[in-house]
């Protein structure tokens, strides 16, 4: 009996002894199955993130040779037009209104060079992020302030960090103009704020018009484009979250808020 | 080599229970043979991770200490038990803590074909087993399964062949690593 007793102990005891390191040795499976699609996932995202960089860098490019194509078009080439027809018309007989003419002819050539300049700044638009978000900000104002349809306001609030992370600088600036084409596009704005700050560990840019301004609250899911759901799938790449506060003739305002750097 | 020398002990201790009846200094002489190869293996794959010298060095320190007290204590014809029981104790904390940095590594790596997790493996089931055997000895040794043989006897034996059949798979996984990076090269 007393045998029975024991050998029943040993048994229970090397099943308690055998089933703790099977159960211990099965978790680690597991374990090791999750971290394996973990690893997987995290390969996958930073595949998507750097096609999405890819992506904003042409379509960056694509932008500033649309706005030089359209300015060589629309300025440049009117006021070469302009000059040549000046510089044609001169009647050397009449020398007062030669020399009238050929001032003229002096001042479009220099409005011309004045705005190849300027051309010139916005063709290196995209590497100019690689200096950083505000220098390229304050390009695109100045380029969008020279039309002379918008009054432009630019505020830069707290410290930038001392190390910046040009991928999300890349994707911001690309929201901005995405934003400021809208504007251009359909808000009939005459004025646009825009604020770049920086609270603790994060980079907010704040971008607001007087436009007509849309019922942000009621937008049909296939109205809302692809202009803001490109900006809403580019915020959340970087990990960031989007506000739009808009009200029919009350213009709008954006609020972009990623982590940062 | 370590294997060829557990065969040499085994043999010895057979040869010498017959003509003496007290093998118990061959398998005293092997204990260090076995803490020496453990020790070495589990530095080997500590070293992956952290700096294994404190923890290693701290291990062997109790076992010598232990050997010595227990030499000592009752010479060197009667078996270290005390030792290995805690050198077991000490193997199955190894065991344990090489499964937590395996987990807590940032790398992957496939667990079945791991020559490292599957070595780990045969230690912690044989060491855990032989730590619950130690402490029920003298209960083990009252059970006769037949005439002449006791129950830890069959135990034992359950214990060694889950040994080395994971030690087996092991040099077996190690074989195909080996070959894998000679096909690379």
């Amino acid at each position: 009996m007393a045998n029975e007793e024991v050998r029943n102990i040993v048994i229970v005891t090397t099943l308690i002894f055998l089933i703790a390191p099977i159960s211990l040795i099965l978790y680690i499976f597991a374990y090791n199955r999750r971290k394996k699609r973990h690893i997987e996932e995290k390969a996958q995202m930073q595949l998507t993130f750097e096609a999405e960089i890819a992506k904003t860098q042409l379509e960056i490019q694509e932008q500033t040779m649309q706005t030089i194509g359209a300015d060589l078009h629309d300025n440049i080439g009117q006021l070469l037009s302009l000059t040549s027809l000046t510089l044609n018309s001169i009647e050397i007989e009449n020398r007062l209104k030669s020399q009238q003419k050929i001032e003229a002819a002096i001042d479009l050539t220099l409005r011309s060079i004045k705005e190849m300049r300027l051309l010139g700044k916005l063709l290196q638009g995209d590497q100019l992020v690689v200096l950083g978000l505000p220098e390229a900000i304050r390009y695109q104002m100045s380029w969008l302030e020279r039309s002379g349809q918008y009054r432009i306001s630019y505020s830069q609030e707290g410290e930038m960090p001392g190390l910046n992370n040009p991928n999300k600088d890349l994707i911001l600036f690309r929201i901005l103009q995405e934003i400021l084409n809208n504007i251009i596009k359909h808000a009939r704005a005459s004025q646009i704020d825009i604020k770049l700050a920086y609270p603790d560990n994060s980079l907010q840019l704040q971008i607001n018009d007087n436009g007509v301004g849309f019922d942000a609250d009621n937008l049909a899911a296939d109205k809302i484009g692809m202009g803001l759901q490109n900006i809403r799938k580019r915020a959340t790449i970087v990990g960031g979250e989007i506000s739009i506060r808009s009200a029919n003739g009350e213009g709008t305002g954006i609020t972009i808020l990623i982590p940062y750097p | 080599m370590y294997l060829f020398i557990t065969l040499i002990a085994e043999c010895a201790g057979l040869y010498v229970a017959k003509q003496t009846h007290n093998n118990h200094w061959v398998y005293n002489i092997f204990l260090l043979l076995e803490a020496g190869f453990s020790n070495l293996m589990f530095a080997y794959l500590f070293n992956k991770y952290i700096n294994y010298k404190p923890i290693i060095t701290g291990g062997l320190i109790v076992f010598i200490l232990l050997y010595i007290y227990e030499l000592l204590n009752h010479g060197f014809f009667r078996y270290n038990a005390l030792t290995y029981t805690v050198m077991s104790v000490i193997l199955v904390l190894y065991s344990l803590y090489f499964y937590y940095l395996l987990i807590t590594d940032n790398s992957y790596i496939n667990l079945k074909y791991s020559p490292a997790f599957w070595w780990v493996v045969g230690v912690l089931f044989f060491y855990f087993g032989n730590t619950a055997c130690n402490v029920f000895d003298d209960k083990l040794y009252s059970v006769m399964i037949f005439k002449k043989q006791h129950l830890s006897y069959f135990v034992f034996k359950g214990l060694n062949i889950i040994l080395y059949s994971c030690w087996i798979y092991s040099f077996i996984c190690r074989k195909w690593q080996t070959r894998k990076l000679e096909t690379l090269l």
